[in-house]
């Protein structure tokens, strides 16, 4: 097993380089200009311009910005009057030394902007796939025991439903329906700011009661059909009716063997919802102003800050690398077969 | 079963005690449009940190709610005889929140830094300002290198910042920690926490200058979305905000609300590019040597551009975007919020599709081979409207004119463009045909001067200028400068020079002059002395919010 889990970890490091590498140039390919945002309001004159650009880097050809972003600019000197010979040091250090850079916007380490917000997007993310794999794989369950009864039914037509529903449409109408109308539950936000008391339990719960909903909805829909079909088909295996010809109980059948076996695939894909978590959150921090990772990402890449929306796709490779191996050690551990292979 | 009844109970426990949203008797929630990027006034121009940072450090005086004039706040002035030397005292009493008294060496130092060699926002606002001298503690003079009718207005954007907190030599300007966690107030309100993208809560400031804030407690809250934002002004979760029309509009329930609206201080234009967008050039050369453009294929004919105008129902735009009351018609680049500078004896050319045929056949333009599509010496009167929709009536707007102009001969293309590349490539680039764009000044106190680089020629410039439709016209160009540098600077001898300019930008159909859109202020019965105006340019409440209160 410890020679499984090393060569995956070792394979997961170029996978981690070749994504950053991938996301920059496709960053700095598409169009917009993160300099052209900032003078817009207001405008600034060319000289002011192209001085701000050779100060950030953005003059350089995209490979040396990388690399810059990567290794760090404090080895070279930056020319940013624009004479052609380098005045003044760079100041990064690059990602190999843990620096990821100062957003453009913000003007304020990327690395702080994300550890300020990577707490709630956890939170509300890990909150809701635990939910969302306990309510999907009960109901999951339930579907496959009352197979073609009207309780299959109804839970085929939730998960239906939790496919179809778009999570934006839906977290506002659950806000004028628990907030504005019934005035039951606040409408957004990860805690009430205007409180001036520490930490409280259950204004916490009551704040991620709609976001949390709303984010598992998906998650439960697609797990509670996953298991379904999947405890249908473990069913249908010789073990089963093995089991069965012993004279277990259905009580045994169905925990210790069918059960069992049904939820090796579904726990392997909790590792690639674990890698997913921070573009699922996205929509659902935006509807409910959750002050998360999720908010941050999009208006960088709106604002075309360079250096944030690199550092979040240092973070997403991250949680997707571990996402995937965790679901490899997951597997390995449930499956003999995969390390002897 | 039992077990799902026992949780279920448990969970009402926990959320019924809690379940009446109870409105604060001491705190105001008004509605935070986004994260704050910083608290420094100088570095950045984005609306979410306005409110906060206006909080805490005073603008140098106060804009009139209703005229949008300068009057006196914390500081009241005197003009030399030759309008070039501005000499400002401030309140005797007027101290920071720490103790220290709010001197001249404060705004020196503010001033100062602009002018430094530190990045900042405001550079075009000191760049008629020859020094800024202390005379004493608490008065100081601003010199001007030439005569700056728009100086106040420039001058309303430069806060007092605490000079005693900040290094002298600016090295700190960008990075001292005053920027992330401000703990010290010149404004009505302290800063007690920021939570990014939560929001901000202040604390009443005792020893502000025009007294202590009568409600104790302010939240700036972040509501990102706009339809979020609808509900919660319903909700009661927001005691204020502000909203276009077409938002209002969406408000079912207003039975707990109170609202006036008044027209926007900005304009709202359909721009016409006068060159040709595959080759976008400035006017002027790097010598200041003027360049003769390439002209548009269709759009550098009058005849087009009037034509463009009259088939064109501005009141559809409008009435979409907010009914009855979604705004007022717009002539030249004079906001009709300025009403001592807007010549509402002009009127737009009125909605006439006929009309505009004729002028297209009289001009040659004609359908020749029956297609649908006029033509002129083999060119097509066809064009492309290029648009983004980081705001709605950007995309009506170009919805409206495509449909409406192709009823008369014209062949229109939508494209839409995020907005990223639309700042880069329309905006400033200039690589488009036609484009929905408006402009809102950009300074507390409003003067005509700050719209007038849309038809200045000296802003036609190709990556940076803000006349994007390089239109050139020396006539104009000499009487914005007239206009500004006005001695004496008349309000009434400006606003003859500015009637000017709008009617030869309106003739030249500089651009297509669309409609200034109406700005709902939207306010909780419960918020006391809520008396907004015109001149509330969007967050002009922060300099008036101490004077509210909470019923």
């Amino acid at each position: 097993m410890g020679k499984f889990v090393f060569r995956r970890v070792l394979q997961a490091i170029p996978t981690f380089f070749g994504i950053t590498a991938i996301a920059f140039i496709i960053m700095v390919s598409a169009p917009g200009d993160p300099i052209a945002l900032i003078t817009f309001n207001p405008t600034r004159d060319a000289v002011s311009i192209a001085r701000m650009e050779r100060s950030l880097g953005l003059d350089q050809p995209p490979i040396i910005q990388y690399v810059y972003w990567l290794v760090g600019n404090d080895w070279v000197m930056i020319d940013v009057d624009g004479d052609g010979a380098g005045e003044t040091p760079g100041i990064r250090h690059g990602l190999l030394r843990g620096d990821l850079g100062q957003s453009i916007r913000f003007k304020q380490p990327v690395l702080k902007l994300i550890l300020e917000r990577i707490p709630a997007t956890l939170q509300l993310a890990l909150v809701s796939l635990v939910f969302g794999y306990g309510i999907g794989i009960g109901l999951g369950v339930l579907a496959a025991v009352f197979h073609k009864t009207w309780i299959d039914w109804l839970i085929r037509v939730i998960s239906v439903i939790g496919n179809a529903i778009p999570p934006f449409w839906l977290g506002l109408v659950l806000i004028i329906i628990f907030s504005v109308q019934l005035g039951v539950l606040p409408m957004g936000g990860m805690r009430d700011i205007a409180s001036r008391g520490g930490f409280n339990l259950a204004e916490t719960f009551r704040h991620m009661l709609l976001p949390v909903f709303v984010f598992s909805l998906n998650t439960v829909a697609f797990v509670s059909r996953f298991v379904r079909t999947e405890i249908l088909e473990v069913l249908a295996q010789d073990y089963v009716r093995t089991a069965y010809a012993k004279g277990l109980t259905n009580r045994t059948v169905w925990l210790h063997h069918a059960a069992k076996n049904a939820l090796i695939p579904v726990a392997t894909y909790v590792g690639v919802s674990v890698g997913t978590l921070l573009s699922g959150s996205v929509i659902i921090e935006q509807v409910f102003d959750w002050p998360g990772m999720g908010r941050l990402v999009v208006n960088a890449v709106f604002n075309r800050d360079y250096p944030l929306v690199m550092g979040s796709v240092v973070v997403g490779a991250i949680m997707f690398i571990i996402g995937i191996l965790f679901s490899d050690f997951l597997y390995a551990l449930l499956d003999p077969r995969i390390r002897l292979k | 079963m039992k077990r799902l009844l026992v949780i279920f109970t448990l969970l009402a426990a926990v959320v019924m005690p809690l379940s009446v949203m109870a409105q604060s008797p001491d705190t105001i929630v008004i509605r935070g449009f986004g994260n704050i990027v910083t608290f420094n006034p100088h570095m950045t121009t984005d609306g979410a940190s306005y409110q906060a940072y206006s909080l805490l450090f005073p603008a140098p005086f106060l804009t009139d709610s209703f005229t949008g004039q300068a009057v006196p706040g914390l500081t009241s002035w005197t003009i030399s005889e030759d309008g070039l030397t501005y000499t400002f005292s401030i309140d005797p009493d007027a101290v920071w929140s720490d103790g220290t008294p709010i001197t001249a060496d404060d705004m020196v130092y503010s001033i100062n830094a602009i002018k430094s060699d530190v990045d900042t926002v405001l550079e075009q606002n000191v760049a008629l300002i020859d020094s800024v001298n202390k005379i004493d503690n608490k008065t100081y003079e601003v010199v001007l290198s030439g005569n700056d009718c728009s100086i106040l207005s420039n001058l309303s954007a430069i806060r007092f910042l605490p000079a005693h907190k900040l290094a002298a030599d600016f090295s700190d300007f960008e990075t001292s920690s005053l920027w992330t966690n401000p703990d010290i107030s010149g404004g009505s309100y302290i800063l007690e926490e920021w939570a990014p993208d939560e929001g901000q809560r202040f604390r009443a400031n005792p020893d502000h200058w025009a007294g202590e804030p009568k409600i104790p407690f302010l939240v700036n809250r972040v509501v990102g979305d706009q339809a979020v934002a609808v509900q919660g002004i319903q909700s009661g979760d927001l005691d204020y905000t502000y909203f276009q029309g077409d938002l209002f509009q969406q408000i079912a329930d207003k039975s707990n609300l109170q609202y006036q609206s008044f027209s926007a201080l900005q304009v709202n234009f359909l721009s016409f590019n006068w060159a040709d967008p595959a080759n976008p050039q400035s006017a002027y050369d790097e010598a200041g040597n003027p360049v003769e453009q390439t002209p548009h294929p269709i759009f550098s004919d009058p005849a087009v551009r009037k034509a463009a105008v009259m088939a064109f129902n501005i009141d559809d735009v409008i009435s979409t975007l907010g009914g009855a009351e979604g705004g007022t018609p717009l002539v030249g680049p004079v906001t009709p919020v300025l009403t001592w500078a807007y010549n509402s004896s002009i009127s737009r050319p009125a909605y006439d599709p006929e009309g505009a045929a004729a002028l297209l056949e009289e001009a040659g333009w004609v359908d020749s081979n029956g297609d649908g599509v006029r033509e002129k010496d083999g060119v097509p009167l066809a064009f492309t409207i290029s648009y983004s929709n980081i705001l709605q009536h950007f995309e009506t707007t170009a919805l409206v004119a495509q449909d409406q102009l192709e009823a008369v001969g014209f062949d229109v293309e939508l494209e839409l463009v995020e907005w990223a590349n639309y700042i880069d490539q329309i905006y400033f680039g200039q690589a488009y045909d036609a484009t929905p764009m408006s402009n809102s000044g950009g300074t507390q106190t409003p003067d005509p001067n700050d719209f007038m680089t849309l038809v200045d020629s000296h802003e036609d410039i190709v990556g940076s200028g803000n006349n994007l439709a390089s239109y050139v016209n020396p006539e104009v160009d000499a009487l914005i400068d007239q206009a500004r540098s006005l001695p004496g600077c008349d309000p009434a001898a400006r606003a003859e020079i500015y009637y000017q300019i709008q009617q030869i930008t309106q003739d030249d159909v500089a651009y297509n002059w669309t409609y200034v859109p109406n700005i709902f202020h939207v306010a909780n019965n419960r918020v006391g002395n809520f008396n907004p105006g015109p001149a509330w340019v969007y967050y002009g409440y922060t300099s008036y919010v101490h004077e509210w209160t909470l019923q």
